[in-house]
């Protein structure tokens, strides 16, 4: 097991290499699944926010299960628990501290098909053509575990998550988030930021498998760009909330439906190429090959949006 | 004894437990018990001490009352024990050992002014365990209001310490009186349970400065130069440590005051934090869940990976051709996938009586063709009959053995009259002439080909309702039409085979076959020659 608190080689896998690496933990996990006798464990790593004085970075990787994240008050910077049958699992942590500026990684790891276990944070080599069966995955609740992150707001915080056939909720409501990148493979989302951002994100990335996401109160993430890639399934983008500033954003899709909601002081400009989706935006108006709102000229925060999908429906809803 | 540890190779750091427990043999005989705290002699009259002692089976509350006299209440092994004697079972991992273990747990139970409104407020749960219940809580009650309550004592810490002389430097151990042999197999346990955290983990037992085994209090103007290790008991902590605090069991209090300089490395027991410590390093712990507390503290959830359309996504109003478009594709591939089945199983079917029996099948599907009406009357009848001659078996008792041959024999007529029919379409479809090169390559004429085209032919109508899935809503009539009209086809289909197995017996008489010559694309040698 790498419990290492020296600093981890530089994560060399690219997304096809995480979405594979989770189709992977995910299979394995519902392979494992079925064997008899559990050993329940829980580990948990958490460290006060005294200890970084510059930034923060935290990369979860996280299987099957149910995945938590949450603000928590006073002087932590991070506690993470994960609930685990250690039959199956281990925990693996990375933690790094380089001039005021730490980074941890933190995730479970599983066997393989040679019984070795295998440490999902540090190769990132995992074959990505293996794919998820999502009928026998739907079996996977009478043993799923739990990952719960909690994190302080005092640091600003480059977030990374990425689960895999896991009931994923994550409500950021006013933590600093400077970057957030999720990608999940076959998972129910829920993301949520009730509160604003005391920073400004760089970027907000979703990647959703088989997924259903639902991600509420966008405008108090105030991010700079978004970009949502979804393969199949249903995602609703709930973009109110406290602007700070214009965006642009990029959403892509397989197969499934769309909601946005937009708020109503936001001008958005729509632009989009599709197969065959049914797209139904009454609010806005037609010009230029796109869909604006009326009042794109006047108002103050402005987002634009490109929509590519293929099969589905997207509806366009602006809210008061 | 030393020679005797090392030869059991148990390491360096049983020699710091040897040397240890030596000098605990020394300075605390007799040994061989685990210390409780004890009531102090000032203020014995006003005073109330309580010592909490518990580990996965056992949870104790030890009462050192005013007058100098102890009581004790221990839950043990699924038994109730007060002042030592039996007074009650319960069901351990229950709510009542739950409950007792929460209350002993709590702060409340290490505060002067409030041990004793905890004991007397506390209850048992309701339903469980009553009379144990009510045993505990009225004991409990019986002593708080007959004891007054002041400020609880601090003697642990100047109680019992001693220090010895280690492999890496001076050790302490508190409270004190242990048994070498118990302190030795705990520290080991220690050892090994350290390195699930890791390599760098391993090492920190080795730098040891405070041993504490059982119930102990670190105040705030004390520092413990180096590690200190917690193996049971409740350990107040509220100064500082210079270096890492490992947990193997017991319960670590973090009080407001107190600081460390390294890690919390947690191997078992419990850590509290009460106010804001200071902790410069990380909370680190890996503590196995008995299967009881398992699905308490984090119920398993559930987990939903096939996505659903949800209601507030694309309500039933504004449904939209593609509203439940990923439902509908999942349905339509559903249904293809049991379309290709049937045609993997029927084809099978058919190969294997093509090879076998190419002549009667032959003969049936020349029936078919030639003696359309016929045989599907003869068909209708034969299916129609067959409850009737069921009934008649069934009723003359001395038929019964015959049932299962019946059943079987009809079973096979009806699967063998369907692949004769798909025979006899795929004959007429390769009859056909196509203006399509790839359709005229295709083309073949031999009799596993009009078996296997005839059967993609015959079960393409439920293909077709199965695609139709994809569009749902509007195209639902479509879709239903579609496949009540293969399920017709299929019927008539296996009517007419059937028919015609019966006329032809099976296959062996070909008289009804005639007619064949005239109408097939292909010469009768060929045809032969071919299959």
């Amino acid at each position: 097991m790498n419990l290492s608190r020296t600093p981890g080689p530089a994560h060399k896998g690219g997304a096809r290499a995480v979405v594979g690496g989770l189709a992977l933990l995910a299979f394995i996990g519902f392979r494992a699944e079925s064997l008899p006798g559990q050993d329940w464990t829980e580990f948990r790593s958490s460290r006060q926010a005294h200890s970084v004085s510059e930034s923060f970075a935290l990369e979860v990787v996280y299987g099957v299960g149910h995945l938590s994240v949450e603000p928590v008050e006073g002087d932590l910077l991070y506690d993470v628990r994960m609930r685990y049958d250690a039959e199956q699992f281990k925990p693996v942590r990375q933690w790094s501290l380089d001039e005021g500026r730490g980074q941890l990684r933190v995730g479970l790891t599983t066997l393989d098909d040679d019984g070795d276990w295998i440490n999902a944070l540090a190769s990132g080599d995992f074959d990505p053509e293996l794919s998820v069966d999502l009928h026998e995955l739907g079996d996977l609740d009478e043993s799923a575990g739990t990952l719960e992150l909690k994190l302080g707001r005092r640091l600003p915080v480059d977030l990374k998550l990425s689960a895999g056939a896991a009931a994923t909720e994550i409500a950021l409501g006013g933590v600093a988030v400077s970057r957030f990148e999720l990608t999940t493979a076959a998972s129910e989302t829920e993301l949520s930021f009730n509160d604003p951002n005391p920073v400004r994100m760089a970027e907000m990335v979703i990647k959703a498998g088989a997924a259903e996401v639902t991600a509420e109160h966008l405008g108090n993430a105030r991010f700079d760009s978004f970009d949502l890639k979804g393969g199949v399934g249903d995602v609703v983008l709930d973009f109110t909330g406290e602007w700070d500033g214009s965006a642009t954003g990029s959403v892509k899709m397989g197969l499934g439906s769309l909601e946005l909601r937009i708020p109503a002081e936001i001008g958005v400009w729509i632009q989009k190429s599709s197969v065959l989706t049914s797209f139904s935006a009454p609010d806005l108006e037609k010009i230029d090959g796109g869909y604006r709102s009326p009042n794109w000229e006047a108002a103050e925060y402005r987002l634009e949006l490109e929509l590519k999908t293929a099969f589905g429906a997207i509806e366009v809803e602006v809210v008061p | 004894m030393i020679n005797s540890y090392e030869k059991a190779g148990r390491g360096v750091y049983t020699l710091a437990v040897v040397a240890v427990a030596s000098a605990a043999c020394v300075l605390f005989s007799p040994v061989g018990h685990l210390g409780t705290q004890e009531a102090p002699e000032a203020d014995a009259q006003e005073a109330m001490v309580a010592s909490v002692s518990m580990s996965g089976h056992k949870a104790a509350l030890t009462l050192g009352l005013a007058d100098g006299a102890t009581r004790s209440f221990r839950l043990e092994q699924g038994k109730l024990y007060i002042d030592g004697l039996e007074r009650g079972t319960y069901e351990p991992g229950g709510a009542l050992e739950s409950a007792w273990r929460e209350l002993l747990r709590s702060p409340a139970v290490f505060s002067a002014e409030d041990l004793a409104g905890a004991l007397r407020d506390w209850s048992a749960p309701a339903d469980t365990d009553e009379a144990a219940a009510e045993t505990l809580e009225g004991a409990l009650r019986s002593v708080v209001d007959l004891a007054p309550v002041v400020e609880m004592a601090d003697p642990p810490a100047a109680l019992a310490e001693v220090s010895v002389d280690g492999p890496n430097g001076g050790v302490s151990i508190a409270p004190g009186r242990l048994s070498f042999g118990e302190l030795g197999e705990q520290l080991d346990r220690l050892r090994a349970a350290l390195n699930r955290l890791g390599e760098d983990a391993a090492d920190a037992h080795e730098a040891l400065a405070l041993v504490v085994h059982d119930s102990y209090s670190i105040s705030t103007d004390r520092t413990v130069e180096g590690n200190l290790a917690l193996l049971d008991g409740e350990l107040s902590l509220d100064g500082t440590v210079a270096g890492d605090v490992l947990v193997l069991d017991g319960t670590l209090h973090l009080m407001p005051n107190a600081s460390i300089e390294g890690d919390i490395l947690q191997v078992g027991g419990d850590v509290q934090q009460h106010g804001d410590p200071r902790i410069a390093g990380e909370l680190l712990s890996i503590v196995p869940l008995s299967p009881r507390s398992a699905p308490a503290l984090a119920p398993a959830p559930e987990v939903r990976v096939r996505p659903v359309t949800r209601v507030h996504v694309m309500d039933h109003d504004r449904g939209g051709f593609f509203g439940s478009i990923y439902r509908n594709f999942e349905r339509a591939m559903d249904g293809l996938g049991i379309t290709l089945g049937w045609l993997i199983g029927l084809g099978l079917a058919g190969v294997g009586l093509v090879y076998f029996q190419r002549s009667r099948l032959e003969t049936v599907a020349d029936t078919a063709r030639n003696n359309l009406a016929r045989s599907f009357a003869v068909g209708l009848a034969g299916e129609v009959l067959f409850f009737p001659v069921s009934l008649i078996l069934v009723v003359a008792v001395i038929t019964w053995l015959l049932i299962p041959f019946y059943a079987a024999a009809v079973a096979l007529a009806l699967l063998g009259g369907y692949l004769a029919v798909a025979h006899g379409v795929g004959e007429i479809f390769a009859a056909r002439r196509f203006r399509s090169q790839l359709l005229e390559r295709l083309r073949r004429s031999n009799s596993y080909y009009y078996v296997l085209s005839g059967l993609v032919l015959l079960l393409t109508p439920f293909a077709l309702g199965s695609v139709l899935w994809v569009f749902g809503g509007p195209l639902s009539f479509l879709r239903g039409l579609t496949l009540f009209a293969a399920g017709l086809v299929t019927w008539a289909a296996v009517t007419l085979g059937f028919g015609a197995v019966i006329l032809t017996r099976g296959g062996s008489r070909t008289e009804h076959a005639r007619g064949y010559a005239s109408s097939v694309p292909f010469a009768s040698s060929e045809r032969e020659d071919v299959a």
